[in-house]
């Protein structure tokens, strides 16, 4: 038997996240405290910004010559538009000036660059727990760790932060391409799921009709970096500001969404959900997931081996997206059509074909 | 010792092989390869190494494991076990500087010089506010911080970046103890405090100023650090090493430094001029060796830490575009359906092509992964040169040679990297590398037989004569020669030179033609005569050039594509040339 990798889709698990504030603040809850979703957890007072004003090179000056025509102070409080340095031309003629790009306090006035700085108002930030569950631990001044219990999904590619919602499964074949025409008029807060590679008008009304998230079997490349406005380069993502969070279960092109995947959104239609896009494709591996918090036990299922029996999902071309079933494990090399020569799995598809596949093609459900 | 079992541990896969002293000395004999797992949910890169020797077990039929044992290796059976590594992947750093466009901008600079992705650059002009900086530096989990600015005893604003480097205390992927390092190569005045600011969060190393004054760049230092750290303190800490560290008793090489040791032998004892490429998921290491004037053996190394054909290759994509990918391929695809085959790779890195058309289109990728991570090998290596040069009598001096590896005067190019060495026909590996370098000349092309430069450069550590037996016996692999005149774009004649192997005319180079030719004799004098006064085949431009060459399996081909290749490029005519379709 060998492992192979899969990736998480568990209708019931416990999981701990550690959920922490960037910097140090106050932690709102304590431990064994049951918390919501929304709920938040910790906060703290940030320093405003600072924003720099570049005085000598507007006027004209070199940077020692600053504090000749500096007219504030540091640790002065001034409003937006204040005037920060004035410098009078030959005769008191053209007099040229600069004023402050924000309001806030000066916070230093160099000579070494020129520049005048002016830190804004403290802003504040709120952590949420983003998950239901139990705090098992707080982290003092950073945030807690949250026990979870409920459906655990991943899926392969996301992108978008976090968001929470309700789960909405659409009216839609699992191998059907999402048009605007399935989109509901009224998503607002919900998390659509289903179908398979939408168009970039599906997504654009899901998100312009206020859903958070998106699951659905398949992007395409095209309305993926037209939905984010760019061409994705490296699979480093969760930091984009969508409003709609958007997760594929299968990959790129149009796939059907995994069935087990969608039979468990279905079955928790209506509940809440968190979820998040981010997905790091490298070494220590972040995938996109699904959790929907519940109480209905479900025994685990068996570890992730490939063996004769097991359930299988085929994720390269020419079989890309199907499911099978393993009918043999052949020990030694095989070739296969493009000409290599590699341990392959025997697999008959739900559709009844038999396909011979490299078993590092394949995926155990 | 007799037997010596070894494993490269690589971004996508695990390759665990067996070297035994035989009657007729050192010989590779077994091989196998599992997936990496440094993902999660393993998380654990011994379990993929486990799998290699399940592998490799389960293909030679000989047992090199001892399931009872927490240190599995039969100890019985193997008198030693070594390692290498890449399976940190590329390197992903984060800069920082005051202003966008000066100190930032020449950071990002020294870190793409060294290879790295730059996943985001901070300054006090980037349009974000301080929280939103601190919150995405956490986020983004840089291997590595580059900050820098103000020229020396000029701005000191980047204490601030500090600052935010501090109260972002970023975790490094690996490693949950590790602190995350940071170079600072700013103002040297400020050098003390920020090591004070960061000493509880990070770990500190100092170089020269990147940018000491508004004229220059000083880039080499931090470059060099850059590399130094990321090989030390990021690659070191992925999952599962410390186990794996107790399996061996010699240091994990890194799996750059492995190969190149094993080029610098190759270089050194052939006293030939070499491009090695290893081309991996995540990454593409551009190796090379020529002799300078003096003699001296110069030996350059490059990551381009971005290019790789399977995390990265959504890069490569974005890099060199989609019509430049599809140039390559000999038949007709839709680019859209292209562009989602690509990002199916990038997102599940371990799969393989299973049919001629998937085959090929990585393959269409590879060639531009090479050719990006050529030039950028090139370019950093010139660049390297140039700065050497940088003395008052060199100014001087306008006959002062400039020395850097000559493409027109490469002896041998050496492929590695499942890509090339795994290709199932071995004219594949040729056409890619001929293609993708763009190779003029004449250029002896050979892989590496099926990766294992990174096992015989850490086997080096312990055995060079082991090594250099199993290289020139097993690993090395001569496929042919590329003969490639190179003209003026107003050349009109139909024929460009004319080829001669051991003083019989074999053919000649035929513009814009590409033609295989396979001699008898494998080890021969090929002699090329230029049509023109205007055509270079070898060092002196219209001069005839010739030297000794080992023919390999595929031939001789004879590729009369001016460089750079024109377009449009008709692949399906070049694959038909040699007998691909």
């Amino acid at each position: 038997m060998t492992l192979v990798p899969t990736l998480e889709l568990k209708p019931y698990t416990t999981i701990r996240k550690k959920r922490e504030l960037p910097v140090e603040g106050i932690v709102h809850v304590k431990e064994n405290a049951m918390v919501n979703a929304a709920q938040c957890i910790a906060s703290a007072k940030l320093p405003g910004s600072l924003y720099i004003s570049r005085v000598s090179d507007e006027l004209g000056l070199s940077h020692s010559e600053l504090s000749q025509v500096t007219l504030v102070e540091e640790g002065q409080s001034v409003n937006e538009g204040a005037l920060l340095a004035k410098k009078v031309g030959l005769f008191g003629l053209f007099s040229s000036e600069v004023r402050a790009p924000k309001g806030g306090i000066i916070e230093f006035v160099s000579e070494a660059s020129g520049h005048i700085g002016i830190r804004g108002e403290p802003k504040s930030l709120e952590l949420l727990a983003h998950i239901p569950g139990k705090v098992v631990s707080v982290i003092p001044k950073r945030g807690v760790e949250i026990e979870f219990s409920g459906a655990f999904l991943q899926g392969v590619f996301g992108v978008g932060g976090e968001k929470v919602g309700t789960l909405l499964t659409l009216d839609i074949s699992s191998g059907e391409i999402v048009r605007p025409d399935h989109i509901p008029e009224d998503c607002g807060g919900r998390i659509l799921c289903g179908g398979c590679a939408p168009t970039i008008e599906a997504l654009k009304k899901a998100s312009a009709n206020g859903a958070v998230g998106f699951v659905t079997g398949s992007l395409t490349d095209h309305v993926l970096n037209t939905y984010l406005g760019y061409e994705l380069s490296v699979a480093v993502t969760g930091n984009e500001k969508l409003s709609m969070s958007v997760i594929a279960t299968e990959g790129f092109g149009i796939v059907s969404i995994g069935e087990r995947f969608l039979e468990i959104l279905k079955k928790y239609s209506g509940r809440e959900a968190s979820l998040s896009g981010a997905t790091q494709v490298r070494a220590g591996a972040v995938r996109p997931e699904v959790c929907i918090a519940h109480t209905d036990v479900i025994a685990p299922s068996s570890v992730n081996e490939l063996e004769i029996g097991s359930r299988v999902r085929i994720v390269r071309y020419p079989y890309f997206g199907e499911l099978g079933t393993v009918t043999g494990l052949p020990v030694d090399v095989q070739l296969v059509e493009s000409g290599a020569k590699v341990r392959v799995a025997e697999i008959e598809t739900s559709g009844g074909k038999r396909a011979v596949v490299p078993r590092t093609n394949i995926e155990v459900l | 010792m007799k037997r010596i079992l070894v494993t490269d541990c690589g971004s996508t896969t695990t390759k665990a092989i067996l070297f035994e002293k035989l009657s007729q000395g050192w010989r590779m004999t077994g091989r196998g390869e599992a997936p990496t797992t440094v993902e999660s949910p393993v998380a654990d890169v011994t379990v993929g190494v486990r799998n290699a020797f399940e592998e490799l077990e389960a293909t030679t039929h000989s047992k090199v494991t001892d399931g009872a044992s927490t240190v599995p290796i039969a100890k019985e059976v193997v008198d030693m076990y070594l390692s290498t590594s890449s399976a940190g992947g590329g390197l992903q750093m984060a800069v920082g500087g005051i202003v966008k466009d000066r100190s930032a901008k020449t950071a990002a600079r020294a870190a793409l010089g060294a290879g790295a992705i730059v996943l985001d650059t901070f300054s006090f002009d980037d349009g974000r506010d301080e929280f939103e900086r601190i919150e995405q530096l956490r986020q983004i989990r840089p291997d590595i911080f580059l900050l820098a600015g103000g020229t020396d005893g000029g701005g000191v604003q980047q204490v601030e970046l500090a600052e935010m480097i501090r109260a972002a205390a970023p975790q490094p992927r690996f490693g949950e103890s590790m602190s995350l390092p940071v170079i600072y190569a700013g103002n040297t005045v400020c050098s003390e405090e920020i090591k004070r600011l960061l000493s509880q969060t990070s770990t500190v190393a100092c170089a020269q100023n990147v940018q000491p004054n508004l004229e220059n760049e000083n880039l080499k230092e931090a470059r060099d650090l850059v590399h130094e750290l990321f090989l030390t303190h990021v690659m070191s800490h992925a999952p599962g090493y410390k186990k794996l560290l107790t399996w061996t008793p010699k240091p994990i090489l890194p799996t750059p430094s492995a190969v190149g040791n094993m080029i610098q032998e190759f270089a050194n004892r052939a006293g030939v001029t070499v491009l090695c490429a290893d081309i991996g998921g995540a990454t593409t290491d551009i190796f090379s060796a020529y002799k300078k004037l003096d003699g001296e053996i110069a030996f350059s190394r490059t990551v381009s830490a971005n290019l790789g054909m399977s995390y990265s290759i959504g890069n490569v994509l974005a890099q060199a575009g989609i019509e430049k990918i599809v140039q390559w391929l000999p038949y007709a695809i839709d680019r859209q359906d292209v562009k989602d085959r690509i990002r199916n790779k990038m997102i599940r890195p371990t799969t393989i092509p299973q049919n001629k058309e998937d085959l090929w289109l990585e393959q269409a990728v590879c060639r531009e992964a090479l050719r990006l991570s050529y030039e950028h090998h090139l370019y950093l290596t010139q660049e390297t040169s140039k700065r050497k040069r940088g003395g008052i009598a060199d100014i001087f001096n306008q006959n002062t040679s400039f020395e850097h590896l000559d493409p027109m005067m490469l002896d041998i190019v050496i492929g590695s990297g499942g890509v090339l060495s795994h290709a199932p026909r071995r004219i594949e590996a040729v056409l890619m590398m001929v293609e993708g370098f763009g190779l003029q000349g004449i250029t002896e092309i050979a892989v590496d037989s099926v990766f294992m430069l990174p096992h015989l450069g850490v086997l080096a550590t312990v055995s060079p004569e082991a090594a250099y037996e199993i290289f020139e016996h097993d690993c090395l692999i001569r496929l042919g020669v590329s003969v490639v005149p190179v003209y003026p774009k107003n050349f009109s004649g139909n024929e460009v030179a004319t080829v001669f192997f051991n003083e019989h005319e074999i053919g000649s180079v035929k513009r814009g033609k590409v033609e295989l030719i396979k001699p008898i004799a494998k080890i021969g004098v090929l002699k090329i005569i230029p049509k023109s006064s205007q055509i270079s085949v070898g060092r002196e431009k219209g001069k005839p050039y010739e030297r000794e060459v080992q023919v390999g399996s595929e031939g001789i081909l004879l590729d009369g594509r001016n460089r750079p290749i024109q377009q449009p490029n008709n692949e399906k005519i070049i694959f038909e040339s040699v007998g691909m379709l």
